[in-house]
């Protein structure tokens, strides 16, 4: 039998839901990431448990070509919509972010600065989204990556939205460990 | 600018830092758990022990995982057992644990709330899910989980009453009350119109009752038109001392429950009467303007003495016959194959069996080969032999009426079960260990009989300690028997003491666990051990214990009987088996080896069926059987 990875499999829309809403939003926020897929009905697509009842089962968990791209249409639009909270246009209410991850996103926000682009700046930002959910190595290989000279004259949303897509689509945030 | 939106995963550096052992220091029960010293875990520090955090709190918070709120820098200043007691001693832990419950019973669905204080419906289905998860977080007896005779804890009401005919659905708060303290009314007037009606004459005025009772204002379903819980309101219409004798008849099961004497009816009707009051007041508590349960240790309990229900709340209820249909050919087959798969982790893959001759006796399957499944879902069947549509009781009608509505006779119907002469029992009904060793059967007649031997089957705690494995793992993650196995042991001993220690104890061993703290675990790897195993040149983890525990006193390196020795896996031409040779002394190939020992496992001739005169449990034949012949098509 070939070696596969446990952890091969999506979490599922329940909880990726859940850890956007706990991590990103206060208490008690009316956050779905449904809006952003359309409809909390495709959640199913993205992994969920059915059944009748008598026996549930995960179904959708691998990933296809499907679920992969209702993935990425949904976090790239989460994505977009919390970075326009820099400037203007957004649907998210700042008031309705947690503190924490309100000011690693407000310090990020004034990229170029060199404060925006710090060690401890990018940090404060991954745990906040990721937390502590992949190794250290891909902290690492973000941070050297988004501090790349490439990115040294970028503005604050649409680094953003860089940062939040390449964490909301990193293995180590979507797929069961 | 463009953005690469997946970042390369560069290294797979694990930061495990190896420092001195840890001592495995016991901090007692009463502000923590007691964590028993497992196979060697690596110690974590730094990042990785935060990520150990994040995943036991994850698991421990039902999937709430790290908050904002959680001081992390503190939390990873812990010792592990320490952390895990943190977690545990907050309120949703409760919730974690009806989580377990719920997939251990084959319920779990994907978020256990579907919104602020409200719990999915299937949390209820079984009423020992919540039982158990509230007794596992006061540190009382999670094994409720298999008692029979349950508690009733309950939703709130739904946050809007639903409209009768005629009527608009109101908007939430005044209105929406309004309406339900309307609904509410029409319910008590409909009970005090039954009492009158009954009083001038059950019998008369049968057909009149019939139709107060089971209008939409009757007394039952105004309450459920008032937004009472499903649950509540699905074990109120099945309480024979309430509603039962005189609502029966009034339905389709009145086909065979007919109308009661005038003064048995009164009885019943008045003793709904004197508790109705009470349901009431006890409808209006559940009103979410002031309860919205965040936690299973918040879900409010039905006062079951107080309404006169005491010991009518079972584990099977209404809703779980429900999903369990039983139809006039099934003969309670879908029943007991649910049982065999919750209770005792046995989906019943066909291995064969000893000898047909010896038990194909009038029973449902007289196939050989349909036998291999029906010898013990038969008799298991034969615990539902009471019961029919929708679960209701029917010991003492004459017929037996079926989910597809079809009636029958009862004692004909029933007589499939009955023992033949001489067998010392009445009913061929129990948890059919082995035809060819009786002596590990239990027998009984009853549901309640089969929750008894349920509650004893050393099986059903490990088919919990599987589970757990499972629910803490990942199903896709192989474990060692053995490991599985010394989890198993320690959960026995420990549950006799105290159940809900041994459940925690057991999910702290687990969490503890070299698979939990991997970072990328390799699903057909085993990481962890029982203590003093050592895994070097043994069998694939996934069988090494069985064969160890049931083939290796005739097949070993001391005694290789067949010249075949189940505990030596050697390379034999480029491939993997075990050592074997044939009587001229050479190795028999590695696929032929396989074939052998797999016909040899399901042969159903007892004299040739391994092992050899001793009694193997199915669920380990399998287990071996389904490993040999996919080695044989594939190779592991």
């Amino acid at each position: 039998m070939a070696t596969e990875s446990a952890g091969s499999q999506f979490h599922g829309y329940d909880v990726i839901n859940r850890n956007l809403r706990a991590r990103l939003f206060k208490t008690g926020s009316e956050f779905s990431f449904g809006k952003y897929i359309g409809s909390e009905q495709l959640g199913v697509i993205l992994g969920q448990y059915v059944g009748d009842g008598n026996e549930m089962n995960f179904v959708n968990g691998n990933p296809n070509a499907t679920n992969m791209a209702l993935w990425h249409v949904g976090l790239m639009a989460l994505a977009k919509d919390l970075a326009r909270l820099c400037s203007s246009g957004s649907t998210i209410q700042a008031e309705a972010l947690n503190p924490k991850f309100a000011a690693a996103f407000a310090a990020v926000c004034d990229w170029p600065a060199a404060s925006a682009r710090s060690d401890s700046s990018l940090l404060a930002f991954w745990v906040s989204v990721m937390s502590y959910d992949a190794p250290e190595s891909e902290y690492t290989a973000w941070k050297d990556y988004f501090q790349a000279q490439e990115f040294s004259n970028a503005g604050g949303e649409k680094i953003i939205e860089g940062l939040l897509a390449t964490i909301f689509l990193n293995p180590y945030f979507l797929l069961r460990a | 600018m463009q953005f690469r939106f997946i970042v390369p995963v560069l290294l797979m550096v694990t930061v495990f830092i190896q420092v001195a052992c840890q001592d495995g220091s016991v901090p007692g029960r009463s502000g923590t758990i007691e964590l028993p010293s497992v196979s060697p875990t690596e110690e974590l520090s730094g990042w990785a022990y935060k990520a150990w955090i994040g995943k036991v709190a994850r698991l421990l918070r039902n999937g709430q995982g790290l908050t904002p709120a959680d001081d992390l820098e503190a939390l990873s200043r812990l010792k592990r057992e320490e952390v895990i007691a943190h977690f545990m001693k907050e309120p949703v832990f409760s919730n974690t644990v009806l989580d377990f419950n719920l997939y251990f019973l084959g319920l779990k669905n994907g978020a256990l709330q579907t919104e602020k204080g409200m719990f999915e419906g299937q949390a209820f289905v079984m009423p020992g899910a919540i039982t158990s998860a509230r007794e596992a977080y006061s540190g009382k007896d999670y094994l409720k989980l298999l008692d029979w005779e349950q508690r009733l804890f309950v939703n709130p009401l739904r946050k809007v009453p639903f409209p009768m005919e005629g009527q608009a659905t109101p908007s939430p708060g005044a209105e929406a009350e309004a309406m339900r303290e309307q609904h509410i009314q029409k319910g008590i007037a409909s009970m005090n119109k039954l009492v009158a009606l009954a009083e001038g004459g059950y019998n008369k005025n049968h057909g009149e009752i019939c139709r107060v009772m089971l209008a939409s204002d009757g007394p039952f379903n105004a309450l459920s038109f008032a937004g009472v819980p499903g649950n509540l309101f699905l074990v109120l219409r099945g309480m024979p001392n309430w509603f039962g004798d005189v609502y029966l008849p009034c339905t389709s099961l009145g086909a065979v429950y007919k109308p009661v004497s005038d003064e048995l009816a009164i009885a019943r009707i008045r003793t709904m009467r004197a508790h109705f009051d009470k349901l009431v007041e006890f409808v209006r508590s559940l009103n979410p303007a002031q309860y919205l349960p965040a936690t299973v240790m918040e879900l409010k309990e039905a006062p079951l003495k107080e309404l006169n229900m005491e010991g009518q709340v079972l584990q099977f209820n209404r809703g779980s016959f429900a999903l369990l249909l039983n139809s006039s050919t099934n003969f309670n087959r879908k029943r007991a194959a649910f049982v065999f798969k919750r209770f005792f982790c046995d989906d019943l893959t066909p291995v064969a069996i000893e000898s047909p001759a010896l038990h194909a006796r009038g029973a449902h399957a007289s196939e050989p080969s349909c036998q291999a499944c029906h010898y013990k879902l038969d008799p298991m069947a034969g615990f539902f032999k009471d019961l029919g549509y929708g679960g209701y009781p029917f010991h003492a009608q004459k017929q037996i009426m079926f989910d597809d509505m079809a009636v029958t006779d009862k004692d004909a119907y029933q007589s499939s079960w009955k023992a033949p002469e001489g067998a010392g029992r009445k009913w061929n009904i129990g948890y059919v260990r082995s035809l060819q060793f009786p002596s590990q059967n239990e027998y009984g007649e009853t549901v309640e009989d089969l929750f008894g031997i349920i509650k004893r089957a050393p099986e059903v705690r490990r088919c919990i300690v599987k589970r757990l494995t499972q629910y803490v793992l990942g199903e896709a993650q192989f474990v060692d028997a053995g490991y599985l196995q010394y989890l198993a042991a320690e959960f026995e001993k420990e549950s006799k003491a105290d159940s809900s220690h041994a459940f925690r104890s057991a999910l702290a061993r687990l969490l503890t666990s070299n698979s939990f703290q991997q970072t990328d675990p390799q699903s057909s790897v085993c990481y962890d051990y029982a203590p003093g195993e050592n895994p070097a040149g043994r069998p694939p983890c996934r069988v090494a214990k069985i064969l160890e525990n049931h083939c290796a006193q005739c097949h070993s390196s001391a005694s290789s009987q067949g010249g075949l020795d189940l505990t030596a896996w050697i390379a034999n031409a480029g491939q993997m088996g075990f050592k074997h040779f044939d009587s001229a002394g050479a190795q028999v190939p590695v696929k032929e080896s396989f074939k052998r020992i797999a016909e040899r496992l399901e042969h159903s001739n007892p004299k040739k069926r391994m092992p050899l005169g001793k009694f193997m449990p199915d669920i380990e034949r399998a287990q071996l059987l389904l490993w040999a012949n996919e080695y044989l098509q594939g190779g592991e």
